[in-house]
């Protein structure tokens, strides 16, 4: 009926300035400070580069750049195409074939729990030299993400399309293409909007297991040797790609489906388990039964030499059964201990941070529209790539973890909890205005029921790149934790710990994720089915 | 009997949108007076900015041009003071809550929230008894309503402003509704406007009905209805309300300049 | 080859080959790629030949080696596979993916407790190139200095600093560890006052910007553990001992052209890995240190990697304080004694 304003309407004159002419505002500001900065107080600190500096070390080495950035670029595209590919075919699997969609998704939610920084030698192991291990960890980095997605897109078919075929006397496989792929194209882009920066962390961290060019080593080979300027136009370069791949497609999705609204795969709850304790019990045995299925099935596939390869069975008699068993325990639980500090830390911190900027977002919207946009930007960059840039500023304690694992999860959680709350029911707003709420009513009442939902389904997205954004660090930066374990093990060819490790910190990732997910079902039936819709 | 209330002077009021680059002007020289008490109706051709008067009365939208007043105050000021109360089509219940502490929203917001009386009372007045514990997504639409009605009227404004509160309802619900918010009205004598497509609903619980024109919108006919009160189901199967009806329905024809579909749903 | 041999090799390569499928056929490129020369009278032998880090005039002498043909000269089609901090060299040699790799003995001697069939068949660095590195205005010059100090260095390293400490009586608990890991940073800007790393790596990157800085040499304290070591399988060296002959050959007579002009050597690596983004100042810099670490008077003696029985005994001694337990035969110069058995020079 009548265009009403989507925001509440603030009383800030600077809300009637034209976003775009805001937005630039703003982000001249944050350049000039930079500069001011990096001229003044870090002058000569080797931490931040001014950016006129930026540009300068750009413009005097544009082909090692444009090579370098294409060549990462280039695996990571691979690694997307064929990370979504197989993540697809297992959605179209797990929606044609229901029976098979839980064991699929616990071998996908392993996999995308698997702590990168440990199967990459492990990959380069079966691989041999090339860019195969670059591609493949790029495409494992973005299957996860996108499976969700495109199983979402094709449950959100209309029931009542579905119907309409199916009373042709049509089935299954003919619902399937008239009907549920038109209907999961938004999703699938939304999904395919996170998969980008992460296809780029994968194809940064096969770099490191070996290769002749690419940012990842760049970084590494910068930091070594005092090129503040060279690590901050990979980080601008890297955010500039990243942040057009996610527009780009966001742009595409737009194109190929204008009917419908932008969809965040980061605001889907959870699906529903059925209820009864046998189906539960079975519904978590299969998948685990499954995964150890696929483990043993990756050593004998790959033919892994013993020395390198252990089973369930030798992971179990390392912890539990050999004489050093106790002192192993004692290394990966005590390393696993300071992992989980740190990173819980961040993660609190993230997504309370997170909630708590977009509710300033919601109610100050000029600020939001002038921070939006770089929140946005943020979001998509890879961590590999900020790493460097926090390293420079925090340092390398414990604090660098938790700072990592807080970036990680403030910035998609944010856009998730913010998009969420400005599709608050009008309605809802209007009677609280009625009343001439006030901003903390409006909150209690609105913003923040509203976007619980979105922020539950962040924290659970959250829980297993967290957990890889940490032994990133902790790997690059802090030197502590399960991160150092697994890469001391591989550095001194120690595969028992290196697999024990991996074993342990995907189990616990795992379960964190359930824990999360549970907390989900549980406080979203409780707050009443309608929110989630 | 005792009538309570503000008295609504709507005075020359106009509101244009920007919508898509475009100009949408919804409002033109709008006009509308309610007396204390009174309980007017309007009707109008879809987008003739029958919602956009309300939530200007409601304060929930400022006009570009023109005067609203009530008993002295402006719509701003009636809201800050917590003296109206709203439904709208959607009925906008917080999902999380339950049926009474849906309509206790109200009461917190205007610092009252321990009058539970005020609540079980509403509880009774809209036939809820029994469903306090309930949760919108166990409620029929009908139900939702009710609540949606009972939360305006807790705290007791001075102003009802009801936005098509029946519309999405089935006509055997809707009817029983009216039927409701007369019997409210009567005892309450709270101002009411009620925002509607169906000429026969307004026709049977107004004192009013005005006839808007298509957009920009401003008041082309008014109709001013009798019937005694409490007025009944059987005074729907009589040909003075029939009457009634089609004269309004012929302003409402004619400010359309076109052939227009006749909700003749409470049959 | 032996029949096992043969299989594995196979095997590993269709396995490679169906990654290659999988992943878009990049894998493949491995397989063939090498010198575009035209081919000589016999087929060369393509073999990998596994680095420890990225490339780097650190392995300057295997890029002279592969540009002035003295690999393709011994019948042999090299490819040079680049390491990093996400691999491990010892990993591809003992997988069959690499004839011979290049680790330490700390990191090899570790494979090798743990029954990987190892042998290191050569030593580059014969002074292990682990420094303590500080600030001239605040100097580090003998590992007592470090107490009380803040030490920034790699988590990996902790064993090789406890060692250090021992060796010299020093509390390493007296020491504030700071984790620092490629990155000279931290020292420059005060945070930490030395750090633990290789003499050809940050220090060299300060001098080049400017930054007076003191080293203070692991070798010098007693801590013989041998560095830049090559190492092969034990069934490599009974099945294609000649294949390994031919790339220790070819690697010697790179080397001694490194040697003889390391500068050359800079501007190859240079020119050869545009896309790294070396500097050739620093890239010479490194070179020349690169010469003092590798070059001895047990070289000039003997001949390029070889070692001594000695240093053989000090390593298992420093080894076995660093829990690595390794015997006399995880050495073996049998190779190198043929090859250099017309002197030490080739």
């Amino acid at each position: 009926m009548a265009a009403a304003p989507t925001r509440p309407a603030g009383g800030s004159r600077l809300d009637r300035v034209p976003p775009r002419v805001l937005s630039s505002a703003v982000g001249i500001a944050v350049l000039l400070l930079w500069e001011l900065l990096a001229r003044t107080v870090y002058a000569g600190s080797y931490r931040l580069s001014p950016p006129t500096a930026v540009v300068a070390e750009f413009f005097e080495f544009p082909g090692l750049y444009l090579r370098n950035l294409w060549h990462s670029t280039k695996t990571a595209a691979w690694g997307f195409l064929w990370g979504n590919l197989a993540a697809m075919a297992l959605a179209v699997a797990s929606t044609l074939v229901p029976c098979l969609r839980r064991s699929i998704g616990a071998v996908v939610l392993t996999v995308f729990c698997l702590p990168f920084i440990a199967i990459a030698p492990i990959l380069r192991l079966i691989t041999g030299p090339g860019n195969a291990t670059p591609i493949a960890l790029s495409a494992l980095a973005v299957v996860f993400t996108t499976y969700v997605a495109a199983l979402l897109g094709f449950d959100l078919a209309p029931g009542s399309a579905l119907d309409v075929v199916r009373s042709y006397g049509r089935g299954r496989l003919t619902a399937f293409r008239n009907v549920r792929v038109r209907a999961s194209v938004p999703a699938l882009f939304a999904g395919l909007q996170i998969a980008a920066p992460a296809a780029f962390l994968g194809a940064v961290v096969g770099e490191f297991t070996g290769a002749h060019r690419g940012l990842g080593i760049l970084t590494v080979r910068a930091l070594g040797a005092l090129q503040t300027d060279r690590i901050w136009v990979i980080a601008v370069m890297a955010t500039i790609v990243a942040t057009g791949g996610y527009l780009a497609i966001g742009a595409l999705g737009r194109y190929l489906c204008p009917w419908s609204p932008a969809l965040d795969v980061g605001a889907v709850p959870v699906p529903r388990t059925e209820p009864g304790l046998l189906n539960r019990l079975a519904g978590l045995l299969a998948p685990i039964a499954v995964v150890f299925v696929f483990w043993y099935a990756f050593l004998w596939v790959f033919g892994i030499e013993p020395f390198f390869a252990k089973t369930p069975v030798d992971v179990w008699a390392e912890l539990f059964s050999v004489s050093e068993a106790p002192e192993t325990r004692s290394i990966i639980f005590g390393a696993l201990g300071t992992t989980l500090w740190t990173t819980s830390l961040g993660y609190v911190v993230g997504l309370v941070g997170a909630l708590a900027s977009a509710l300033v977002f919601i109610l100050v919207p000029w600020l939001e529209r002038s921070l939006m946009p770089i929140a946005v930007a943020l979001r998509s960059i890879p961590i590999i790539v900020t790493t460097p840039v926090i390293i420079l500023f925090v340092g390398r304690g414990l604090l660098t973890t938790t700072a990592i694992v807080a970036v990680m999860s403030f910035f998609p959680t944010l856009v998730n909890c913010y998009t969420a709350m400005t599709r608050t029911p009008e309605g809802i707003l209007d009677v609280l205005k009625s009343y001439d709420a006030t901003s903390a009513a409006n909150v209690r009442n609105a913003y923040l029921p509203t976007s619980v939902p979105a922020l539950l389904a962040s924290a659970r997205i959250a829980v297993p790149t967290s957990l890889l954004g940490a032994t990133v660090a902790e790997w690059l930066a802090t030197g502590d934790g399960i991160g150092a374990v697994m890469v001391t093990a591989f550095t001194r060819n120690d595969f028992k710990i290196l697999w024990v490790s991996v074993a342990v910190l995907t189990i616990v990732a795992v379960i964190a994720y359930w824990l999360v997910a549970a907390f989900e079902l549980r406080t979203l039936e409780r707050m009443a089915p309608g929110i989630s819709r | 009997m005792a009538r309570r209330g503000a008295p609504v002077d709507v005075v020359g009021v106009g509101r244009t949108f920007a919508l898509a680059g475009d100009e949408v002007t919804a409002l033109r020289g709008f006009d509308l007076h309610v007396p204390a008490g009174g309980f007017t109706a309007l009707i109008g051709p879809s987008g003739c900015g029958k919602s956009t008067a309300l939530r200007l009365v409601a304060g929930l939208d400022t006009p570009d041009e023109g005067t609203i007043d009530m008993d002295g105050s402006s719509p701003d000021e009636m809201r800050r003071g917590q003296r109206i109360g709203v439904a709208f089509q959607d009925p906008s219940l917080l999902p999380w809550r339950t049926v009474s502490t849906n309509i206790r929203l109200a009461l917190e917001l205007v610092g009252r929230r321990h009058d539970t009386k005020a609540v079980d009372e509403l509880v009774e007045l809209v036939g809820l008894q029994g469903f306090e514990k309930a949760r919108p997504s166990q409620l029929s639409g009908g139900m939702r309503q009710r609540v949606a009605i009972a939360r305006s009227l807790v705290t007791k404004p001075d102003l009802l402003l009801l936005d098509e509160p029946f519309g999405a309802l089935d006509a055997l619900t809707r009817q029983q509704l009216n039927d409701e918010l007369q019997r409210i009205w009567t005892a309450r004598g709270t101002t009411t406007i009620l925002v509607t497509h169906s000429i026969p609903e307004a026709v049977y619980v107004a004192d009013e009905v005005l006839v808007m024109s298509p957009r920009p919108g401003r008041v082309v006919a008014r109709h001013a209805i009798g019937f005694e009160r409490p007025r009944t189901r059987e005074l729907l199967l009589t040909d003075r309300f029939h009457a009634e009806v089609e004269a309004v329905s012929a302003s409402l024809h004619r400010s359309e300049g076109q052939v227009v579909q006749l909700d003749t749903d409470p049959s | 080859m032996t029949a096992n041999q043969f299989s594995r090799r196979t095997f590993l390569g269709g396995t490679a080959a169906g990654a290659g499928l999988l992943l878009g056929g990049s894998t493949l490129i491995t397989a063939c790629s090498g010198s575009t020369e035209p081919p000589p009278a016999a087929p060369l032998t393509p073999v990998n030949f596994h680095l420890s880090w990225f490339d780097s005039v650190q392995f300057g002498g295997s890029y002279l080696a592969d540009a002035n043909g003295h690999y393709a000269a011994q019948g042999l089609d090299v490819t040079l596979v680049p390491g990093g901090p996400g691999v491990s060299p010892d990993t591809s040699v003992i997988a069959g993916q690499s004839i011979m790799g290049i680790s330490a003995a700390n990191f090899a001697g570790q494979a090798k407790a743990d029954g990987a069939p190892i042998k290191i068949v050569g030593v580059a660095m014969q002074r292990n190139p682990f420094v303590i590195a500080s600030l001239t205005s605040n100097p580090i010059n003998e590992p007592r200095d470090l107490e009380g100090r803040r030490l920034g260095m790699a988590f990996n390293n902790q064993l090789d600093l406890e060692l250090l400490s021992s060796l010299n009586g020093v509390d390493v608990n007296a020491i504030e560890v700071i984790q620092a890991d490629y990155d000279p940073a931290p020292l420059v800007n005060g945070e930490v006052d030395s750090l633990l790393c290789w003499l050809v790596d940050l220090p060299v990157a300060m001098t080049v910007a400017g930054i007076d800085n003191t080293t203070m040499l692991f070798a010098d304290f007693g801590y013989a553990v041998h560095s830049q070591t090559y190492i092969v399988t034990e069934d490599t060296l009974a099945n294609r001992r000649d294949d390994v002959l031919a790339l220790l050959r070819g690697e010697i007579l790179g080397w001694q052209d490194h040697k003889a002009d390391p500068d050359t050597s800079a501007q190859v690596t240079v020119d050869r890995f545009p896309d790294a983004g070396m500097d050739l100042e620093t890239e010479t810099v490194k070179a020349h240190e690169f010469v003092k670490l590798m070059f001895s008077d047990v070289t000039d003696a003997s001949g390029f990697l070889w070692w001594t029985d000695q240093s053989v005994a000090d390593n298992i001694r420093v080894l076995k304080a660093l829990g690595v337990n390794v015997t006399e035969d995880f050495w073996d110069r049998s190779l190198l004694e043929e090859i250099y058995a017309g002197g030490p020079v080739l």
